[in-house]
This record gives C-alpha cells, structure tokens and sequence, in this order.
C-alpha cells in the first residue's frame, strides 16, 4: 500500500473514519462484530505477507536492539500477567472480577458509543500505518 | 491488597513503566530509539511484518470483536 501525497493520505484517514463509524456500530460478541475485525486483519495479514519491504538496513543500530530487548520484556511482562488473570477466570469466555483481565477492564471504552469508535479509528490507523511502504 | 487491586495495580505498573522507555527513546536519551524506528526496522523483513500483523490483528479481536 503507497501513500504518494497529502491528497492520499486524506483518502487513507477518510476510508479509516468511515470504516471506523460503520464498524462501531458493531456490538461486541456478535458475528458482525467478527466480520467488521476479520476484513480488515485478513487483508493487513495478506498485504504484511506480500508487501516488499520498504528499506534495507545494513546493520541492527546499537540503540534499536536495545530498545528493542526493552520493549520485548515489557510486552512479554505484559503477556505474563494477562495471561495470569486469564487463567483465573472461572472459563475462558467468563471474565472474573477478582481477576480482570485488560480486555475486561477496558470493556467501558470498548462497549458502545463514542469511545468504542475511537478505539475502532486508533486500531484501524495503526492497522494502516503497519502495511503502508 | 484484594486479588483485583493487585491485578489491576500490576496492569497499571506496567503501563507507567512502559512510559519510560517511551518518553526516553523519543528524546533519544540513554542509548534508547523511538518506538517507530523499532517497528520501522522490523517491518523491513517478511516476518517482522507479519508478526505485527498478528499482534495487531489479535488486539483488535480481542478489544473490539470478543
């Protein structure tokens, strides 16, 4: 996926908007909900798989392998501990209020509403700037 | 400390800390690089970008699908 100018990049965060809106109006735990996820991660997966890679480096930079292993131990901290509640849970679909999980603890923003289509336009534009060259 | 105060002070922990490494790269102080140069420099590989993308793809599932 090519951004060539600020006219295309209007295009992008347009489409990103308005697929952002029709997709919030989705309710969680529902087939379209799965659909209006599915669409885009399938073609993000396809384009991450198929897109040529935008530039060469010669060497790893010192100061990006370690920011790298810091954050790698961050996310992997991050993983332990949302892993550790899940597995408290009384079943993998029943959240528990002792042991809230990320995805739990977020569900007021993710709900309904204008914070659910926020959360839709932040996760579709990164979803973007990941495939773009 | 209840079971939930310390699940959620350890998410809340992790979100602060996770701001150091944050601030401290984009100021590029302490050897550290902004956030984007890492991703920027795994996306140049096969791999490296379908590995975000399932990371991606997953957090989407799980915040807005599930």
């Amino acid at each position: 996926m090519t951004v060539r100018g600020p006219d295309d990049r209007r295009i992008v965060l347009v489409c990103v908007v308005l697929y952002a809106a029709v997709a919030s109006l989705t309710r969680p735990l529902t087939g379209a909900a799965a659909v209006a996820v599915a669409v885009p991660a399938v073609a993000g997966l396809a384009l991450a798989g198929i897109a040529h890679p935008s530039a060469h480096h010669g060497g790893i930079d010192p100061a990006l392998r370690r920011t790298a292993v810091v954050w790698a131990a961050l996310v992997a901290l991050g993983t332990a501990w949302e892993l550790a509640a899940w597995l408290q849970q009384p079943a993998y679909n029943v959240g528990s209020y002792e042991h809230p999980t990320v995805s739990l603890l977020l569900d007021p923003v993710t709900q309904a509403g204008i914070p659910r289509f926020a959360a839709w336009c932040c996760w579709v534009y990164v979803g973007y700037r990941m495939v773009r060259r | 400390m209840s079971s939930r105060e310390l699940t959620v002070t350890g998410f809340l922990v992790l979100a602060v800390v996770a701001l150091v490494p944050y601030l401290l790269g984009h100021a590029r102080r302490w050897g550290l690089a902004p956030l984007g140069d890492v991703t920027d420099a795994i996306r140049t590989s096969r791999a490296g970008r379908v590995a975000l993308a399932l990371c991606w793809a997953w957090v989407g599932w799980h915040l807005l699908a599930r």
